[in-house]
């Protein structure tokens, strides 16, 4: 009983080593966005300033809204170069949805829209269409740019992402430096790097 | 058939001195610790203590954010204090400073470990690394999700980092590549004591480094440290104690333990409480000859001094034995009962119980004295006749009576129902005329037929590397029929023989074996040792299944890095 039960415990450790499992699923939070004109200092969230210390010049910072139906907030991966947000859905299928931040995008073979947030410019490149929809949104604004990854399945996979993009939304690195300082009563700063007058567009 | 009626009677092991106590056996009372007690050193407590403080930090901290707050802006003080001090070239020095804990640093560090582990076999060592840095990496990665806590804010960063900041990954994996590097690699004492000054250095060195650059805050550095550095020194002093599993660079049989300092001295204490006797030196002895437990010699105190024969049993000799258990069953199948001991102490109580039943079925064995605990469940000396003077057979005279001997030891085994199971010339030993059979540990009671014909079979070749196959024959006759010896050729074979008496038998180029056949009346058909069964087939595939999941989830870890 007790090798079974060390057997147990070892499978486990041993499965770890393939780099991707830990001890079990920590209770990750989601970079949520802030009301409108938020004031409470429990708005601020922890992920979102993180973001935005991945892209100190960005002006704009990519966040959460309540999800449709079926989607769930999977895990941030924020570095010094850029922060990468996953979501996934519950359902059948590989349905994912990446958001990254980054300093500058690649916008060749894209395409300009006309539906874009104030301050941001939206471009898109849809790679397929039909039961699959993958595509990519491109947001672009001074000192940095969000894109919206798509791999969705099913006949309603292109209702789906206009679902998701719809619940994905964006924070101001002003109202996150304001949050910063009403939340530490004025003691702690968010630096502000002073962001370049435009993404670099290569 | 039975032994003749005038046959030289055994068992009297003439000359053997008995042990005369000569203090008054001691029970240890209730609460008192043993002679060698279990336990990790006190610097292990210390961090261990840091360890349990950290965790209840991070709880706080989880639970309370304005605690979080509170300890952002103390730890920004200190910070922006550092900033003020920035300098081009100090901060080229830094970020130097900083690439030590990186992913091809800890990476090399890494593979160069796995060489000297793979190299030394020491696959102890080796899983406490794989099981510690696992802990670490993962149990860092979760409570920092758990704390999230941003990296430091109203400072430039000027380094590289990922993920939220307490406790440092980087720190942590640094610190426990570093002591597991310590633990695994470099031997115990002043090279060790050297090594930690080293490994403090080093750690200090790269703290610093992350909170110039303001990679990391104070106290997300010191959680990362005490965290990288406490699993890993908690597991190797609990799991691989140095005395047990000792990292040396000498070639030898890694099962010995190391019979110097606190053991040594535990040892002497243990003989005179538990067996009133004063030891007076403790030599290792016949290493080369025992791979399952650590032989000594021990001189006691008495009018004259004499020898005791102890063997030394840990938990590590059990995992030998098992390991040579489960061997023996994917090899063969289930000739025998191959069930693993699953504590020292039934090891230990078993030889012990086996040496008294040969004694008292007149073999000549050692005069079994009893056992003495060392570490309750850990450590136990199970305590003999030595045999002072005694020559192993391989090396004495051998004449028709030492012959005439070991036909009626086997005899003796018979009657009583008994096998030795590992007759090989480092286990017969010669003095004065007079054959002494030693190391019973694998011996059983009511073996099976096929067993009792091996050991038979095993006497004979012994026998005859010193004499010849036709004296031994004629001299084994007056003790068994012809059909007897015949079996025990028929079911000696290859692996059923101990691989010393192999090694000697092809050393001498002389084919024994077929010697002996060739010299009896007939020849029985050959005794398969193979028998397959569902539990050796379950066995294999079990086997065979872990070493290639083993095999195939390693492969990530040594290639990639958690950094």
């Amino acid at each position: 009983m007790r090798r079974i039960a060390a057997l147990c415990c070892l499978l486990p450790l041993l499965a770890g080593c393939a780099g991707s499992i830990s001890l079990g699923e920590p209770p990750s939070r989601q970079p949520t966005c802030p009301a409108q004109n938020a004031q409470s200092s429990d708005e601020l969230n922890p992920g979102v300033v993180l973001i935005a210390q991945s892209v100190p010049s960005a002006s704009w910072l990519p966040c959460i809204n309540p999800l449709p139906v079926g989607f769930r907030y999977e895990r941030l991966e924020a570095t010094n170069h850029g922060t990468h947000l996953w979501l996934k859905s519950g359902g059948e299928g590989n349905d994912q949805v990446e958001v990254l931040l980054s300093q500058a995008c690649d916008l060749r073979g894209t395409q300009e829209t006309r539906t874009a947030p104030t301050g941001m410019r939206r471009y898109q490149r849809v790679d397929d269409l039909g039961s699959v929809y993958r595509g990519k949104w491109f947001y672009v604004f001074p000192g940095g740019c969000v894109i919206y990854q798509f791999d969705l399945h099913g006949a309603s996979a292109a209702t789906s992402a206009a679902a998701v993009a719809a619940a994905l939304g964006f924070v101001s690195r002003e109202t996150i430096a304001r949050l910063v300082d009403d939340y530490s009563d004025g003691r702690l700063h968010l630096v502000p790097t002073s962001p370049s007058t435009t993404g670099k567009h290569t | 058939m039975s032994a003749p009626l005038n046959a030289p009677r055994l068992g009297d092991t003439a000359g053997s001195p008995d042990v005369v106590p000569v203090r008054r056996r001691r029970r240890r009372p209730s609460g008192e610790p043993p002679p060698l007690p279990h336990k990790i050193n006190a610097s292990g407590k210390w961090w261990l203590i840091l360890a349990v403080c950290v965790g209840g930090i991070s709880v706080l901290l989880a639970l309370s954010s304005r605690s979080l707050v509170n300890l952002v802006v103390a730890d920004n003080a200190i910070l922006q204090r550092i900033a003020d001090i920035r300098a081009a070239w100090l901060t080229n020095v830094m970020k130097a400073i900083g690439l030590l804990a990186t992913g091809p640093a800890m990476q090399a560090l890494w593979l160069v470990n796995l060489v000297i582990m793979v190299i030394w076999r020491r696959w102890r060592h080796l899983l406490v690394w794989l099981v510690t840095g696992l802990l670490v990496v993962d149990g860092t990665e979760a409570i920092a999700e758990v704390i999230q806590r941003p990296r430091p804010v109203g400072i430039d960063i000027l380094g590289p980092w990922k993920g939220y900041a307490m406790p440092s990954l980087p720190l942590a994996v640094l610190a426990v590549f570093l002591v597991n590097t310590l633990y695994a690699a470099v031997p115990a004492g002043p090279p060790r004591n050297r090594g930690k000054l080293a490994v403090a250095g080093v750690v200090l060195f790269v703290l610093v480094s992350r909170l110039y650059l303001a990679q990391d805050a104070v106290t997300d550095a010191v959680f990362g440290v005490v965290i990288g550095i406490t699993v890993p020194l908690v597991a190797f002093r609990l799991f691989v104690p140095n005395d047990v599993f000792p990292v040396t660079y000498r070639r030898g049989r890694t099962a010995h333990l190391d019979v110097t300092g606190r053991r040594h001295d535990a040892i002497l204490h243990a003989l005179e409480d538990q067996l009133g006797v004063i030891a007076i030196e403790i030599q290792p002895f016949g290493l080369e000859g025992s791979g399952g437990s650590t032989p000594l010699r021990v001189k006691v105190k008495g009018d004259p001094d004499y020898f005791l024969l102890t063997k030394l049993y840990s938990q590590t000799h059990v995992r030998s034995d098992r390991w040579y258990k489960l061997g023996r069953t994917l090899l063969y199948g289930r000739l025998e009962d191959e069930k693993p001991f699953n504590t020292v102490r039934r090891l230990v109580q078993y030889e012990d119980y086996a040496l008294r039943l040969l004694h008292s079925a007149g073999l000549p064995v050692p005069r079994p004295y009893g056992i003495v605990e060392i570490t309750p469940e850990r450590e136990y000396l199970v305590v003999m006749e030595f045999f002072d003077g005694a020559r192993e057979v391989g090396d004495a005279e051998v004449d028709d009576a030492i012959i005439d001997q070991g036909m009626l030891a086997v005899r003796r085994m018979w009657e009583a129902g008994l096998a030795h199971r590992d007759i090989k010339p480092a286990n017969l030993m010669v003095r004065d005329g007079q054959l002494l059979v030693i190391d019973p540990a694998f011996a059983q009671v009511r073996p099976s037929p096929w067993r009792q014909a091996v050991d038979l079979a095993n006497m004979m070749l012994v026998l005859a590397l010193r004499t010849d196959a036709p004296r031994v024959l004629a001299r084994a006759r007056i003790y068994f029929d012809d059909g007897e010896i015949a079996e025990a050729f028929a079911a000696t074979r290859g692996l059923t023989m101990p691989s010393q008496l192999r090694r000697m038998l092809r050393s001498q180029g002389r084919d024994l074996h077929q010697q002996f056949i060739s010299l009896l009346p007939y020849q029985l058909p050959t005794v398969k040792i193979q028998r397959w069964s569902m539990r050796r087939v379950t066995l294999s595939i079990a086997v065979i299944v872990g070493v290639v999941l083993v095999a195939t989830l390693a492969f990530p870890l040594i290639v990639n890095s958690p950094l």
